[in-house]
């Protein structure tokens, strides 16, 4: 195997992970309310200062991965609690306009706080690489951030699919007003999917960061370069989100690898016009394209 | 839920086939009882935009005239914007795109000799109409969120195409002093003339359009376009022209733009742009010329306020010194928790929170004069 191929093969397994999860975040709100949310890249925000905050006090990586998850449970549901539970009802183009102003305004909240500059971490993981088999490198970060999500998924499929709880927010995302008809408490379901798709925007946020340096603006951009993964794989599944996220950082890698990493958004964007223009409710989404 | 359709929504089934037919039967009853308040409302706008406009050229100072010619440029953008969103009821974050296109086409070809001066800011037009055009044949495919993607992309394809072309040429492109006759508009208060002018145009067509049937066939389509179609309306043939439109003024704003800031780099036209002239038009109140403007004060000046703001700190050094540096921060922060509060407790923005005050004001007088009476 040419080094090439095996970057290609971690680049896109790590890439993918963190797009995967952002769009998890944004089906799962999709799926409960509706909701168009351009703020997935503020939560990861949100995640990755508070992951870098813990480290810098030496909390051990997989408590400080924990906390942050948990305080961006915090943020999401107290967004819902506290905006966006008042717009209940209003237009989808005036929810998503309200992400818009809620991501500038965290986005402007951490740049005040922790500056424009790259976020760096403190050597939070051992560097240490494994020669898997040739030329195949993985480090202990590429290990760390698919298990990261591997375990997401694999918490998150379980309880959508196979749970009460599951077939409650599939009953709010349904029909809001049925599902309270029978018994089901709305405003919980919706407070709860704001909290995980914070959450796990937050989860790719602190990946994000241990791959690269990356300054608090691009951290914000992957809310609106996740987009092509969320299409592709279809707005409401969350299936569809892994394989997505895993194709779109294909399309990403190979581009990057064999011809330049300036051409990744247009080639990106490219597939997402594609997507719209052939099959517009993704390869896993449901058939229904415009709402009335 | 804007204050200047009101009339029109209330009965469009029985406006609309009438107003195609030419409008001359439109009911003149209520053409009348309409026309007191849509001519107070205009004469206050014609007013307040006269005073700005003698101060922008004659009485600011020239700082404060730079930074109105930045005003005057995103006023414009914001028109166009509002245009789309505000009227026809298309969510598009296609502006930095479209200005792009007429700032690097007016840059390119303002020095030529076969383009003298206000020919860049036609063809830039031109061309923005054109990628209106092709915006506009595609978003007749999408709805709601997947027109705002499809613009997204369009922004990331841009901005790409954009910096392709600046290519190695770091500085940007430089566009020529623009020259009417012998009159050169060499400097900032020439250029803030111009600029006036070019808004006032746009203005007085886009009122003139808005008043009439297009505007009411636009009305139509952002309430229902089902409804709207089986009203009569065309609904196909009035987007593609407000995509067209919008799109063609939104160059004519990144034109002045090129001219205004005279270099032209891929830089500026960033998605944070398309953003930003959204806000405007939101925080001002969507449907409503008089809330672009203001929309466009607003967000432009924001970080001048909070420079002021700042002076007056000047006793603790501590905080003065934060907020200088965080100045541009401060004001996207301000701007986001804004919109917010536009959107859940005011949702026709700043327009309408005007509006409200003037009625309480209005509802006061009146009580005062009737006491007095009694």
């Amino acid at each position: 195997m040419s080094p090439q191929v095996a970057g290609l093969i971690t680049g896109t397994l790590t890439t993918g992970a963190i797009l995967s999860l952002i769009a998890v975040g944004f089906v799962v709100m999709y799926r409960a309310t509706k909701v168009v949310s351009f703020a997935q890249g503020a939560f990861s925000l949100v995640g990755g200062f508070s992951f870098m905050a813990l480290s810098q006090h030496h909390v051990n990586v997989v408590l400080a991965l924990l906390a942050s998850i948990v305080i961006s449970l915090f943020a999401g549901a107290l967004t819902y609690q506290l905006v966006f539970r008042r717009l209940v009802g209003a237009e989808p183009f005036v929810t998503a306009i309200a992400t818009i102003g809620l991501a500038t305004l965290i986005e402007a909240c951490a740049i005040i706080i922790w500056g424009s500059g790259p976020i760096i971490l403190p050597n939070v993981l051992s560097g240490r690489v494994y020669h898997v088999s040739g030329s195949l490198l993985v480090t202990s970060a590429d290990i760390f951030i698919v298990g990261a999500a591997v375990v997401v998924f694999a918490l998150l499929v379980p309880m959508l699919y196979r749970t009460q709880l599951g077939l409650r927010v599939q009953a709010v995302a349904d029909h809001p007003r049925l599902a309270a008809y029978v018994g089901v408490n709305v405003i919980a379901i919706t407070t709860l999917a704001w909290a995980v798709s914070a959450a796990t925007a937050a989860v790719g946020g602190v990946a994000f960061l241990l791959t690269s340096q990356p300054s608090p603006d691009s951290v914000y951009s992957l809310g609106l370069v996740v987009f092509p993964a969320i299409l592709l794989g279809g707005l409401d599944s969350i299936v569809g989100a892994l394989v997505g996220g895993m194709l779109l950082a294909l399309v990403q890698n190979v581009v990057t690898t064999y011809v330049s990493g300036t051409w990744v958004d247009v080639v990106s964007y490219g597939l997402l016009l594609a997507v719209l223009l052939i099959r517009p409710q993704g390869l896993f989404g449901s058939t229904e394209v415009s709402r009335v | 839920m804007n204050q200047d359709n009101e009339h029109v929504l209330t009965k469009e089934s029985s406006a609309l086939p009438v107003a195609r037919a030419g409008g001359q039967a439109a009911t003149r009853l209520d053409a009348v009882s309409r026309l007191r308040r849509m001519d107070v409302r205009r004469m206050a706008g014609a007013v307040v935009f006269l005073v700005l406009a003698l101060y922008v050229l004659f009485g600011a100072s020239a700082f404060n005239q730079y930074e109105a010619s930045l005003v005057l440029v995103f006023a414009v953008a914001a028109l166009g914007q509002d245009w789309l969103m505000g009227r026809a009821g298309q969510i598009s974050l296609g502006a930095a795109a479209f200005m792009a296109v007429g700032a690097f086409t007016t840059a390119r070809i303002s020095a030529e000799s076969w383009a003298p001066f206000p020919l860049p800011i036609i063809i830039s037009a031109v061309f923005g109409c054109l990628l209106g055009l092709i915006v506009g044949l595609t978003g007749l495919r999408f709805r709601g969120l997947y027109l705002a993607l499809s613009t997204l992309a369009l922004q990331f394809i841009v901005a790409f195409a954009v910096q392709r072309y600046q290519g190695s040429n770091q500085a940007g492109l430089v566009a020529a002093v623009p020259k009417a006759g012998g009159f050169a508009f060499d400097n900032v208060q020439r250029l803030n003339l111009l600029m006036l002018i070019v808004l006032a145009l746009v203005i007085l067509g886009l009122g003139g359009l808005y008043r009439r049937a297009p505007g009411r066939a636009w009305a139509a389509i952002r309430q229902n376009e089902f409804a709207a179609a089986v009203a009569g309306v065309d609904v196909v043939r009035w987007k593609l022209l407000a995509f067209i439109g919008s799109s063609g003024i939104i160059a004519v704003a990144g034109s002045l733009y090129a001219y205004q800031a005279s270099t032209v780099t891929y830089i500026p036209f960033s998605i944070q742009l398309a953003v930003s002239i959204l806000v405007m038009v939101f925080i001002g109140g969507l449907g409503s010329m008089t809330g672009a403007i203001i929309g466009a004060i607003f967000v432009e000046l924001l970080p001048e306020w909070i420079q002021m703001i700042t002076n007056h700190f000047q006793g603790s050094a501590g905080l003065s010194s934060w907020m200088q540096s965080n100045a541009a921060e401060l004001a996207l922060a301000i701007y986001g928790l804004v919109l917010l509060l536009v959107l859940i407790f005011e949702r026709d923005g700043i327009v309408g929170i005007l509006n409200r005050l003037a009625g309480l004001g209005l509802r006061l007088i009146r009580r005062r004069t009737q006491g007095q009476e009694s």
